[in-house]
């Protein structure tokens, strides 16, 4: 039932009864609710807030007022008394006179008398102040306008309940309606057919190996093709931005609530106390944050270009490098590299593995200065063993080739960026009778 | 003791070892087995990974038959079969990846008995890695 | 052995050694009959108890055609790493199909919540209950695994039954103890002694 709350979760479980129809059906009614209410809430909030409040600051009339009276009026709900600022006032609308009192948001409504007094306080009897009508119900004025942020916030909840609802909804919906034997037969044919994901002419190409994108698509400055970058460092700041920004939002909602209640006169200490907790949490994942960008690019963006892509075995290409940032450099090397990847599922456990079978150092440079207006640059050769193996990938097992950029700057950690390629099978692939299979060479010249 | 069903399987390539693209020829034959013991022959061309991670399968060609299909000679029934083979994936022997190109047949009895038979060819010729120490 | 084609698997591979694969050599005087019989004794519920790779879904999988046998249907949930709830919809309530047990391999990881859930449908709808955990999880134990050497020499020397000679028995000593008793681990730090020795074989000739 809670699933659609916990991100954690990847499969798809069971709910409570022994029926997947009825379970199901449950299903649907809950997310339908969830979307009903989100609908429902939405709609109060607009009519009740934000639509009044935008059409007083669009669509009201200026006109003058005569201030008649001033006076705080006191209330009692549920056992709270409030004081509600009221000024009475005189004002003419297509040659007719109507006398009311100035209409004001509930924000104004106060537990503390001296915070109406102010209020009403600019307003002196007898004199005229610009008024606000509303055209479509003249009765309707104000006497001061501007936007109440508050009320379009809130509008957060309801579309957060439409959003999960709806989504909820539309994807039982989907499932209502295909049959298991048509899930099973998807299953089924992405475990047998090729893990490839490119288009269907590709994986039929070529298949078991890793779908690859038409060069043109990433084009280089200096040579063909630029390799995408494949950076853990990555995912990290990624990951770190998205929880600082999530987090931090919330909190900041909750803390400016808590500060205009203070600047009002009314603070609420146990709130304030509660909150504190938080936003030290939040002040961590800003920290995370910035030492996850500081990390990503104090050394600068690296580029790798390549003369063609995809390889072929025994084929010999170009290979340009450049890094970025002002650095004093210990080390900098481009590897090119071939690893296994197997995960397994032993009984409960879930394993992955990762073994380099190749590494060709194809240049290295040692104690070097990288200035921040030149960069550093590089090309070198990048041969590719005739016999080597091709990239692959199926849904448990990888081939992968990799370009490694590794740096070691002085005063910082080591890095290493890895930028993925593919490897067809050579152009030629005759029979072991004909040719012998090379031994391979793990750590060639 | 009661003849047990046999299957076999020859390629007509010299050797097991076959370009990419080429044509893979072969058959297989069935002996032991009364004509009404058989339901069906499945022949699969397929490669598969083995090592240390879950196997993965993908069939390339795949013919299921009755042995009306069959020819029968010498007490043995005889399928052939022809495929063109692909340019990938190629056999691999790896340190925890290996692919595997086989031809598989196998026999459904009635009574729900199966019996497999199974040759590995290789296609391609790709190194054999030995690995890089830590 | 040459440096290309060979019909040899490594007698290690994930395909030899998973769950089912390799016969379960159930404890001295503890055959899988008498594992049924208990079960049936205890209205089909039971727990397996043991540590990492000391064999439990190894022996769920044998347990699960002797309880076919004995006139059970059964249903198979693998919970693996990670997983919170049962990968499929339970199986709906069908007099034709009892006695129905559930086997559940990690149950530890469902939640209290859904654990208790599953036995009390499980009670009311008279289904049994046969889950693996590393601890007592409130069923009735019916077995407790405590791998030692001797059984994982059984069980490499009938992975390498029809494999001509390359893991000597000492090698296994070395490995389970290396692997501190986890047997899942210990295969696997016996197929890459195998990959070693296969290529440092090959590379000498």
């Amino acid at each position: 039932m809670a699933r659609w709350l916990r991100l954690y979760e990847k499969k798809r479980g069971h709910r409570r009864t022994g029926s997947p129809a009825a379970a199901m059906f449950g299903e649907l009614c809950f997310h339908g609710a969830v979307f009903l209410l989100g609908c429902v809430g939405l709609a109060l909030i607009l009519v009740g807030f934000v639509i009044p409040d935008w059409r007083q600051n669009r669509d009201f009339i200026q006109t003058d007022c005569t201030v008649l009276e001033t006076a705080v009026s006191k209330t009692e709900k549920n056992g709270v008394v409030l004081y509600r600022p009221a000024v009475r006032i005189r004002y003419e609308v297509a040659g007719e006179t109507r006398v009311t009192t100035a209409h004001e948001p509930l924000s104004r409504h106060t537990e503390d008398p001296k915070q109406a007094e102010a209020w009403i306080q600019p307003f002196v009897v007898g004199q005229k102040y610009p008024c606000w009508y509303d055209p479509a119900n003249p009765d309707r004025v104000v006497l001061v306008r501007g936007y109440h942020w508050g009320y379009w916030l809130f509008l957060v909840v309801p579309a957060a309940l439409m959003a999960v609802g709806g989504v909820g909804l539309s994807y039982g919906l989907i499932r209502w309606r295909t049959s298991a034997e048509r899930r099973a037969v998807w299953t089924r044919q992405a475990k047998a057919i090729s893990a490839s994901e490119g288009p269907p002419a590709q994986a039929d190409q070529w298949p078991g190996i890793p779908w690859f994108p038409d060069p043109k698509e990433s084009p280089g400055t200096t040579l063909a093709y630029r390799l995408p970058i494949f950076s853990e460092r990555g995912w990290r700041l990624a990951a770190s931005f998205v929880v600082c920004v999530l987090w931090n939002g919330v909190v900041l909602i909750f803390l400016i609530l808590g500060i205009s209640r203070y600047v009002q006169g009314n603070p609420d200490w146990l709130g304030t106390a509660f909150l504190v907790p938080f936003v030290l949490v939040g002040g961590g994942t800003i920290y995370w944050f910035f030492r996850e960008l500081v990390l990503a690019t104090i050394i600068g963006p690296t580029l790798v270009e390549i003369s063609d892509h995809p390889l072929r075995a025994g084929g010999t290409y170009e290979l340009f490098v450049s890094q970025a940032g002002r650095l004093k450099m210990k080390l900098l090397e481009i590897l090119l590299v071939c690893e296994e990847e197997a995960i397994y599922r032993q009984g409960t456990n879930s394993r992955q593995e990762l073994v380099r079978v190749y590494e060709d150092r194809l240049f290295r440079q040692e104690d070097f200065t990288i200035s921040a207006a030149e960069g550093f640059q590089a090309r070198c050769r990048l041969p590719v063993p005739p016999t080597a193996m091709h990239s692959f990938q199926s849904p448990h097992n990888k081939v992968q080739w990799t370009i490694l950029v590794r740096g070691q700057a002085q005063g910082w950690p080591p890095y290493q960026r890895r930028f993925p390629l593919i490897i067809l099978p050579a152009d030629t692939q005759l029979p072991a009778d004909t040719q012998e299979a090379a031994p391979c060479p793990s750590n060639p010249a | 003791m009661p003849v047990q069903p046999r299957l076999t399987i020859r390629l007509d390539a010299e050797g097991r070892t076959l370009a990419p693209g080429s044509i893979l020829r072969g058959q297989y034959w069935l002996e032991g087995v009364a004509p009404e013991e058989v339901k069906a022959v499945e022949l699969s061309v397929l490669w598969y990974t083995e090592g240390k991670g879950e196997e993965d399968l993908a069939v390339h060609f795949f013919r299921r038959d009755s042995l009306a299909h069959l020819r029968q000679m010498a007490g043995r029934w005889i399928g052939a079969f022809a495929t063109q083979l692909p340019r990938s994936p190629l056999s691999y022997q790896g340190l925890i990846v290996k692919i595997v190109w086989a031809v598989r047949v196998r026999l459904f009895l009635v009574g729900g008995k199966q019996v497999v038979e199974e040759l590995r060819f290789r296609l391609g010729s790709v190194w054999t890695p030995k690995g890089i120490p830590k | 052995m040459s440096t290309g084609f060979s019909d040899q698997s490594n007698p290690f591979s994930s395909r030899y050694v998973r769950p089912g694969a390799i016969p379960f050599f159930f404890p001295e005087g503890c055959p899988v009959e008498s594992l049924v019989e208990r079960l049936r004794e205890n209205g089909w519920q039971g727990e397996i108890l043991g540590g990492h790779g000391s064999g439990k879904s190894a022996l769920l999988a044998h347990l699960i055609p002797a309880l076919q046998q004995a006139g059970c249907t059964t249903h198979l949930y693998v919970l693996h790493e990670g997983a919170t709830q049962l990968p499929e919809p339970l199986p709906q309530p069908d007099p034709s199909q009892m006695p129905l047990v559930l086997l559940i391999d990690g149950y530890e990881q469902l939640s209290r919540w859904r654990r208790f859930h599953l036995r009390r449908l499980c009670r009311q709808a008279g289904w049994g209950l046969v889950v693996t955990a590393h601890r007592s999880v409130g069923l009735p134990t019916l077995i407790r695994l405590r791998p030692d050497l001797e059984l994982a020499q059984k069980i490499v020397g009938w992975l390498l039954r029809e494999v001509p000679a390359g893991i000597t028995p000492e090698d296994v000593a070395s490995a389970y103890q290396a692997c501190q008793g986890d047997l899942r681990e210990m295969l696997f730090t016996l197929y890459d002694l195998w990959e070693r020795r296969v290529r440092d074989t090959a590379a000498s000739y």
